[in-house]
C-alpha cells in the first residue's frame, strides 16, 4: 500500500464518516453523529500527516489541502458549538464541510513539493488560521440564515442566536487578524510588500473591515435590525474571498 | 470641543462609513478584474498610478480615498472619546483597551498605506554579474548563485550572494533567497528575488593545432590574426540541439557566418576560420536574478501598527478566554 493510496483512502473514509454524521444527526442519533464527526477528524489527521511526510513540509499548500482544512475546521466549529446551535444548524455545517471535502472528487490529487515561495513558516501559519476565521464566520452566517424567518416576521431574534453570531464573529476576527499579520509578514519577505492590488488581498481587507465593523452592530440601536441580513451577506463574501478569487480572478493566489 | 468630537465620532456614521469603504473596495475589485490591461497582475500599492492620468475607470479609488478619509476622521474622534473614557475610568476593562489599541493600529495602518502609496517606489529589473546601479543602494552585482532542487527535480530554493557598492564607498555583501530579501535602512529598502538562474554568457573554443583556448563573450568580437570573430548568440534547432552562431569578419573580406554545435565531439562542433579549425570546448555561464527593488518609507509606521494590533489581539484572546471561563 503506497502512502498516496493511504491518503486517498483516509479522505474517502472521512467523507463517508461525514455522510454518516449528517444522516445520524438528521435522524436524531446525536451521539453517533458526534462520534462520526470525531472519527472524520481522525481520518483527516492521517490524511494530513502522510501528506506532510511526503511533502517534507506543512501540508497546506495546494487546493485539495485548502478545501479539506476548511472542511475540518467547519466540523471542529460545529462540535465546539454543538450545545449552542440547533440540530439543523449542526447538519448544515456538516453539509458545508462535506461539500468542501468533496473537492477531492473534482480535482486530481497530485502530491507535489510546494513551490519555493511557500517555503517559509509564515505561509503555513497564515493559511489554516485564515480558514479558521472563515469557519467561525460561516457558523455566524449559518446561524443568521436560521434567524431569517424571525427577521422577516419582524420578531426580535432569539437572544441566544444573536449572541452566538457575535461570539463566532469575535473569534473569527481574532483568527483573521492573526492571519493577516502572518500573511503581511510573508508578503513583505516574499514580494516586498504586505499589500498588493491583488484580488485575494483586496478581499482579505474587505472581510476584515466588514466583520470588524459588524462587531459594533450590537451597540448601534438604529442599525441593529440589519444584523441578520449582514451576517447572511457575509457568507457570500466569504465564498467570493475564498472560491471567487482563487478560481475566477487574475490573482497571484489563484490555485 | 467635546461636542465636536461626539459629532465627528458618531458610531452610527462610523459604521455606515466603514460599510461604504467595504462597498467601494468590492466595486474596485470588480473593476480591476474587468480591466486586466489597466491593472497589472503584480501590482504594488502605487497610488500615484491612479492619478497619472486621472481616468473614469479609477473612480472607485477616488471614492475610496474620500470614504477612507471620512472614516479615518470618525475613527480618530472615536479614539479620542475612548481615551477620555479610559482615563476617566482608570480601571478600564481589558476589552476596552483591546478595542482602543485595535482602532489606533487601524489608523496607523491606514496612514502607512497612504504614505507607501504616494511615496513608495517599486522597480522590477534583472541584476547580473556585471552589476546594475540601484538608487541609494549603489552598484549591485550577483556574486554567486546556487539552485537547490527537490528529489523530483523541482526548484526548492535559490541562494544568491549580492554585493553592493554603497554610495558612501562601503561595500556590503548580502545572502538572499526566496522569502529572504536583502533589507536596508531598517526595512525601508529591499531587494527581493523573484527568480534566479545562470545563463550562457560566452564560449571557450580551442584551436585544433595547438589546443590554445579562446574565450568569447556573447555580443563581443574576439580579435584573431586576420580578422575578428563575433559570437552572435546561442540558439536551438527545432529538435532541441543547441548551437552558437558566429560572424567572422576578415580584415579584407566580407562577413561570413559560422555555426557550431554545442556538444563536444559531435558533428559540426568545429568551425573553420581562415583555414584553421576551432572546436567547441565549454560554455561559460553568468548568474543573474530578476529582482524587485522596493522603497517603502512607511515601514516604521506599519511596524507600530503591527505591534499594536498584536498586543490588541493577545488582549482580545485573554478577554475571550476569561469571559468563556466565567
Amino acid at each position: 500500500m503506497t502512502p498516496q493510496l493511504i491518503v486517498t483512502i483516509s479522505i474517502y473514509i472521512g467523507i463517508c464518516l461525514l455522510g454518516v454524521s449528517i444522516a445520524a444527526s438528521a435522524t436524531g442519533h446525536h451521539r453517533a453523529a458526534t462520534a462520526a464527526s470525531y472519527l472524520y477528524l481522525l481520518a483527516c489527521a492521517i490524511f494530513y500527516a502522510i501528506r506532510a511526510w511526503l511533502k517534507e513540509f506543512f501540508p497546506f499548500t495546494d487546493k485539495i489541502e485548502s478545501f479539506v482544512i476548511l472542511s475540518v475546521l467547519l466540523v471542529v466549529c460545529a462540535l465546539i458549538y454543538r450545545k449552542k446551535i440547533s440540530n439543523r444548524e449542526f447538519v448544515v455545517l456538516h453539509v458545508l464541510a462535506l461539500a468542501s471535502a468533496c473537492v477531492v472528487f473534482i480535482f486530481k490529487d497530485i502530491i507535489r513539493y510546494p513551490p519555493m515561495f511557500l517555503y517559509t513558516v509564515w505561509y503555513p501559519l497564515h493559511v489554516p488560521v485564515s480558514f479558521a476565521a472563515y469557519a467561525f464566520w460561516l457558523v455566524a452566517g449559518v446561524s443568521a440564515v436560521f434567524a431569517i424567518p424571525a427577521w422577516f416576521r419582524n420578531e426580535p431574534e432569539s437572544q441566544e442566536r444573536s449572541s452566538l453570531m457575535t461570539e463566532a464573529n469575535r473569534i473569527g476576527f481574532v483568527f483573521f487578524t492573526v492571519a493577516m499579520l502572518f500573511g503581511g509578514i510573508w508578503g513583505y519577505l516574499a514580494w516586498g510588500a504586505y499589500f498588493l492590488w491583488d484580488p485575494k488581498l483586496h478581499w482579505a481587507v474587505i472581510l476584515w473591515l466588514f466583520y470588524g465593523n459588524l462587531m459594533h452592530i450590537d451597540r448601534l440601536p438604529k442599525l441593529r435590525r440589519w444584523k441578520v441580513p449582514l451576517y447572511v451577506a457575509g457568507i457570500a463574501m466569504i465564498l467570493v474571498a475564498f472560491i471567487g478569487t482563487s478560481f475566477f480572478s487574475q490573482s497571484i493566489h489563484r490555485f | 470641543m467635546q461636542n465636536l468630537i461626539r459629532i465627528l465620532g458618531d458610531r452610527h456614521a462610523g459604521f455606515i462609513l466603514c460599510m461604504m469603504v467595504v462597498v467601494n473596495l468590492i466595486v474596485g475589485s470588480l473593476v480591476m478584474n474587468s480591466y486586466p490591461d489597466l491593472y497589472p497582475k503584480f501590482f504594488h500599492l502605487d497610488l500615484n498610478y491612479f492619478f497619472r492620468p486621472v481616468r473614469i475607470e479609477h473612480a472607485w479609488l477616488y471614492a475610496l480615498l474620500l470614504t477612507f478619509t471620512l472614516f479615518g476622521i470618525n475613527l480618530l474622534a472615536c479614539i479620542a472619546e475612548s481615551v477620555a473614557r479610559v482615563v476617566n475610568n482608570r480601571g478600564g476593562r481589558l476589552k476596552e483597551y483591546a478595542a482602543l489599541l485595535f482602532h489606533v493600529a487601524l489608523v496607523f495602518a491606514m496612514l502607512s498605506h497612504l504614505i507607501e502609496g504616494f511615496y513608495g517606489s517599486t522597480q522590477q529589473l534583472p541584476i547580473t554579474a556585471e552589476g546594475v546601479e540601484l538608487p541609494e543602494l549603489g552598484k549591485t552585482r550577483v556574486e554567486s548563485l546556487q539552485n537547490i532542487f527537490h528529489p523530483d527535480g523541482s526548484l526548492k530554493d535559490t541562494q544568491v550572494t549580492l554585493s553592493f557598492d554603497r554610495p558612501g564607498g562601503q561595500q556590503v555583501s548580502k545572502e538572499i533567497a526566496f522569502n529572504e530579501p536583502a533589507i536596508f535602512d531598517k526595512g525601508r529598502r529591499q531587494v527581493v528575488m523573484l527568480s534566479g538562474q545562470t545563463i550562457p554568457s560566452g564560449l571557450v573554443i580551442a584551436r585544433n593545432p595547438d589546443n590554445r583556448e579562446f574565450t568569447l563573450k556573447a555580443g563581443e568580437s574576439l580579435p584573431l590574426e586576420n580578422g575578428g570573430l563575433l559570437l552572435r548568440g546561442f540558439f536551438e534547432t527545432g529538435n532541441g540541439l543547441p548551437y552558437a552562431q558566429f560572424l567572422w569578419h576578415p580584415d579584407n573580406g566580407s562577413l561570413q557566418q559560422r555555426i557550431m554545435v554545442l556538444e563536444a565531439g559531435a558533428p559540426h562542433s568545429q568551425i573553420e576560420i581562415d583555414g584553421i579549425s576551432y572546436r567547441f570546448n565549454r560554455i561559460t555561464e553568468a548568474p543573474f536574478i530578476i529582482a524587485i527593488v522596493r522603497y517603502n518609507p512607511a515601514i516604521p509606521l506599519m511596524l507600530v501598527s503591527l505591534i499594536l494590533a498584536s498586543i490588541a489581539t493577545v488582549m482580545l484572546i485573554r478577554w475571550l478566554a476569561t469571559r468563556n471561563v466565567s
